[in-house]
């Protein structure tokens, strides 16, 4: 009996503890930067491991302008970061401050500051003309996100203009580069190709004549080749009405014109250009292996010299070039490649300090300090237009990026901002998957058309 | 009083049974319930992850519709095929691992030197785990990796994956399973290293008075005596290849051409590409179903067995 | 067992070789962690895939991963946690074990159904409710809210181990210490306990190494970076904008020996109690 007593006892003891534990220790809450001691501090949030010395950076000098502290957190990885905000966003837990990817409908603008009455023309003038894409609510997303069985609520009651974040740093692909040491060596000029014929031609010349591969990209992920190169030709060649149709279902890929850029693309592959292993290989991957001199050419973008020169590359052997257009491309003209908005910055609704939040943001998007404190700390390309002078405040190899992009809007960027554009749907993922096929042989140019027509035409029969 | 005894012995058990239940279950309602009642909701609705009551639509069935049922025709091929590739995967890793750990254990225990050393270094997969160790495979199974490298030198030109084991879509999910296998293994091994230091010796003993060979005492004794831990493996290499994940995504995303996607991998790009909770919530709880089920199965064919 | 003096050379010499064969394949990835850590950057980065470092040995990256990592902070951190965690999964999950396997009441097939259900949960959906959960408790941010969800989610696993080994010990055991005169509790854990040590060293290690490795839920329910576990520390080493593996793996290095230390030691004892339990069954 006395036993069983003792059994009661531990037990009780351990669920007193328990709760103890539930209620007690919740007190030592450390949540809110609460200002008891009449200090403003603000936190920040990003995912970016990378961009936080920029971060913390410009907010150290920002503390100086202003007295008020920031406290720059990164969360990773990218998965992590999303459930974290997304849960502390539900709970009314958001930091005052929230880097995020800069892209349209996010999800939850109910909980962040309204920015929309900020953004004049004079304001956005501030910025490179594209920079604003990812932020601001277009009719096409109206009308596509109303019609959307999958998206929120949330995303379907924005208005058109709306914006809920700055875009802080941009970047640009459709960049070739050229190792001319194998070139050189494979008899091969080491000038720009001028059309993509010629440019697998060359890839097929170093796979015959040397021990290297021609071409190598991150084509682990199915989309890379795509978006980075594959898009551009496709646009160059037929031209923006005919590669929109594409995207909004009026064309069909299995068109005896519109397959042409994906034939070039099979082309390529049974060229024996591309290196063997390419289909496995990460962004990363793919400029590990370019740098280790594996492979002569190598897709990639603004990033891509300080990656290669990080990775041990003698740099000054390697040229670049922008992706070259087909023979017969009705729209190669000046094709340019524009700074794509990559992340942006939103203000917390629940945020204490919104005005100081977004002084943050214009300190670093706006004040030429700011800027380049940041940019250079986070190593990014800031997405405000710059004059001479902020831009000679940067990190030079940060100038030679600013200065590789142009404003000036390409074919691809008037796709994607066709008027009365569905946007990319579903069809298009299954399509770069196919693609990946071409490469392993599993499917050719024709049947990849195929699927994807059958595809967007199923796709569209059942609502989606 | 009109209790009996036995009654009264009754009552008391029951208690005590639930005294020693009781902390599990309070964690459990404090911790766990909400979570799952919360996410099996979630399957119903579309929601973007904030402010429940104010912005979730219900949807009835048509988060299951979507990928079940052609609601979606890309997303009910895309399920099908991964929930294809996670009965694949789990199948090829089961039919490796149980009888690989099994010897392993069964050696391990019966050497009389260097047993602690084995099983320190068989302990090293466990906690060398991650993002880094997706590199050491890329490194073995790439187009100019080792395995190539190997089968080349040795003039077992058959064997050479062009493109490299994860980059051909034949051979893709046999490199995944490789991975699997190695990684499941150490877990299994200890499993059945306590459950064999659980048998009693005189059972060998015996055996070997009756002049049965080691592979008859491994058939005959070991295994049967095993079966509880077998079955708790089977379960367990279930579950795992139907959440797997994370060793999926950073080995090869999906890829080649989906030839690796799971509805892990799936489950993660509704939730977080495409901001599709409910939908995600719905692929997790229908994948949840069918293990059940197949549990309930493999749970009943162990007993039945016995 | 007994040994058999004239094939003792031939068998253990084949056992030792499929041993050492395995051993190689676990110990290659460690190796190669070690390999990279001691690379320069470039190489690190060029030379990826290669245990082998080929531009020097740089022992220097380990003297700065140990400048730049508050070790002793993030250990304090880690070891707290798992520690906890291991004594808390074992102690409330071998009494559900113990009870499912020889007390008769009531219920006890659903709370054993429920059990095993729970470890087919699939984790990655019911995450963000998790979060909302603890939020609602006031545990956001608390080394409470951080270990509890650990537990119960190591509980199904535990439970469904626990109750199988229990079951397969002898049932007399138990009557006859019922006859004696001993409580249930005494029974659990004067008996059935310590010969469960098989178990609680499996379930203790795999649990120590899952909370000492987990980088998801600390991630997701600390906003404070003085909270963080050694791996989440690690996660912050490299804030280079191109990845540093030398330094992450030496950072991995420094976060994975104390649970290799602590395994080693364990074990001594862990094989001592096993024999000592031996005897007494």
């Amino acid at each position: 009996m006395k036993l069983k007593k003792r059994l009661f006892a531990s037990v009780l003891a351990g669920v007193m503890l328990m709760t103890a534990g539930l209620t007690g220790c919740g007190g030592s809450d450390g949540g809110s930067g609460g200002g008891d001691s009449g200090k403003k501090e603000m936190e920040l949030w990003t995912w970016k491991i990378a961009m936080t010395p920029g971060f913390e950076a410009a907010a150290e000098k920002f503390e100086e302008d202003t007295g008020v502290s920031i406290k720059v957190q990164a969360f990773s990885p990218d998965e992590t970061y999303k459930q974290k905000v997304t849960a502390a966003a539900n709970s009314g837990d958001l930091p005052d401050l929230i880097h995020w990817w800069a892209s349209r409908g996010i999800g939850f603008e109910n909980v962040l500051v309204n920015l929309t009455d900020k953004i004049t023309d004079d304001y956005k003038a501030k910025f490179s003309s594209t920079a604003f894409n990812g932020s601001i609510v277009t009719e096409n997303d109206v009308k596509n996100w109303a019609n959307d069985p999958e998206k929120s609520d949330v995303v379907k009651s924005l208005n058109v203009g709306d914006c809920y974040h700055i875009p802080l740093d941009v970047g640009g692909f459709f960049t070739i580069f050229a190792n001319t040491d194998i070139l050189e060596e494979a008899g091969v000029s080491t000038e720009a190709p001028k059309t993509y014929e010629e440019f697998i031609e060359n890839c097929k010349q170093v796979a015959e004549n040397t021990d290297y591969g021609g071409f190598v990209f991150g084509g682990g992920l199915p989309d890379v080749y795509y978006n980075w190169m594959g898009r551009a030709i496709e646009a160059m060649y037929l031209g923006v009405d005919k590669s929109a149709g594409l995207v909004n279902r009026t064309e069909k890929m299995s068109d005896p014109e519109n397959i042409k850029p994906l034939k070039m693309f099979e082309e390529l592959v049974k060229s024996g250009g591309i290196l063997d292993g390419t289909i496995s290989k990460t962004i990363d991957d793919g400029d590990q292996s370019f740098a280790a001199g594996e492979a002569a050419y190598l897709l990639g973008g603004t990033f891509t010299y300080g990656q290669l020169s990080a990775m041990g590359m003698d740099v000054s052997k390697v040229t670049s070039f922008i992706v070259p257009a087909m023979e017969g491309s009705v729209a190669a003209e000046g094709f340019a490649v524009n700074p794509d908005p990559l992340t942006a910055m939103a203000i917390s609704k629940d945020s204490e300090y919104q005005d100081e939040a977004y002084q943050f943001i214009q300190y670093i998007t706006e004040d030429p300090e700011g800027i380049s404190t940041f940019a250079n700390g986070a190593y990014v390309v800031p997405a405000a237009k710059l004059t001479d002078e902020t831009l000679g405040m940067l990190d030079p190899a940060l100038q030679d990026m600013y200065s590789a992009m142009s404003d000036e809007p390409n074919v691809c960027w008037q796709v994607d901002n066709w008027e009365g554009t569905i946007g990319r749907k579903a069809e298009w993922t299954e399509f770069y998957n196919d693609m990946q096929k071409i490469i392993t042989g599993e499917l050719t140019a024709e049947e990849v058309a195929a699927n994807f027509d059958k595809n967007a035409e199923a796709q569209a029969a059942s609502g989606n | 009083m009109a209790i009996s005894k036995r009654k009264m012995n009754r009552i008391k058990e029951n208690l005590t049974g639930y005294a020693f239940c009781l902390p599990g279950i309070v964690l459990f309602l404090c911790v766990g319930l909400y979570s799952v009642c919360f996410s099996i909701f979630l399957s119903f609705y579309n929601w973007s992850g904030v402010d429940f009551a104010g912005t979730a639509r219900f949807e009835g069935l048509n988060n299951f519709k979507n990928f079940l049922a052609n609601g979606n025709p890309i997303n009910t091929k895309l399920f099908w095929t991964g929930l294809l590739h996670n009965l694949e995967i789990g199948a090829l890793t089961m039919v490796f691992v149980i009888p690989i750990a099994m010897v392993l254990a069964y050696v391990v225990t019966n050497i009389k030197r260097g047993a602690g050393f084995y099983r320190t270094i068989y302990f090293l997969p466990m906690v060398a785990s991650g993002v880094g160790i997706s590199y050491v495979w890329k490194g073995l199974f790439g187009a100019k990796g080792f395995l190539n490298t190997m089968f080349d030198t040795l003039g077992l030109d058959f064997l050479v994956v062009k493109q490299g084991m994860l980059g051909d879509p034949k051979t893709a999910l046999i490199g995944v399973v490789v991975t699997c296998i190695w990684s499941g293994i150490p877990g299994t091994l200890m499993l059945y290293y306590a459950g064999l230091s659980n048998i009693d010796n005189t059972y060998y003993e015996a055996a070997e008075i009756d002049g049965a060979s080691k592979v008859q005492m491994l058939l005959k004794i070991t295994w049967p005596l095993l079966k509880p831990m077998t079955m708790i493996t089977v379960i367990q290499q279930l579950n795992g290849a139907f959440q797997m994940f994370e060793n999926i995504w950073v080995l090869t995303g999906g890829g080649p051409g989906g030839a690796t996607d799971v509805v892990g991998t799936l489950i993660y790009t509704a939730a977080f590409e495409d901001a599709a909770y409910g939908r995600a919530s719905a692929m997790g709880w229908s994948v949840f179903l069918l293990t059940a089920v197949l549990s309930v199965i493999s749970i009943r064919g162990f007993k039945s067995d016995t | 067992m007994s040994i058999r003096p004239k094939r003792f050379s031939i068998a253990t010499l084949v056992k030792h070789v499929v041993l050492l064969a395995y051993a190689v394949a676990c110990f290659y990835p460690f190796f190669w962690m070690v390999g990279t850590s001691l690379k320069s950057q470039t190489d690190a980065l060029g030379n990826l895939a290669s245990p082998i470092p080929e531009d020097g040995i740089h022992f220097e990256n380990y003297a700065e991963v140990w400048e730049k990592l508050d070790f002793a902070k993030y250990f304090v951190n880690s070891i707290s946690l798992s520690v906890v965690c291991v004594l808390c999964v074992v102690v409330i999950y071998s009494m559900v074990g113990f009870a499912l396997a020889r007390i008769n009441f009531r219920g006890k097939n659903i709370v054993f159904a429920t059990y095993v259900a729970l470890i087919l949960v699939p984790g990655l959906t019911v995450q963000i409710p998790l979060y909302i959960n603890m939020v609602n408790l006031n545990l956001d941010n608390t080394f409470i809210g951080l270990l509890l969800p650990i537990v119960n989610g190591a509980g199904p696993f535990a439970v469904f181990m626990f109750r199988n080994y229990f079951m397969s010990m002898s049932h007399e055991l138990f009557e006859a210490a019922k006859l004696d005169g001993c409580s249930t509790f005494r029974i659990y854990w004067n008996i059935y306990l310590p010969l469960a040590l098989p178990v609680v060293g499996t379930i203790g290690v795999m649990n120590f190494i899952s909370s000492w490795n987990g980088i998801t839920w600390p991630m997701i329910i600390l906003r404070d970076d003085t909270r963080f576990t050694l791996p989440l520390a690690v996660m912050f080493l490299d804030q280079s904008a191109f990845k540093q593996w030398n330094i992450l793996m030496t950072g991995s290095l420094f976060s994975i020996i104390p649970v290799i230390v602590i395994f080693m030691c364990l074990q001594k004892s862990y094989i001592q109690g096993l024999s000592a339990g031996a005897v007494k069954g």
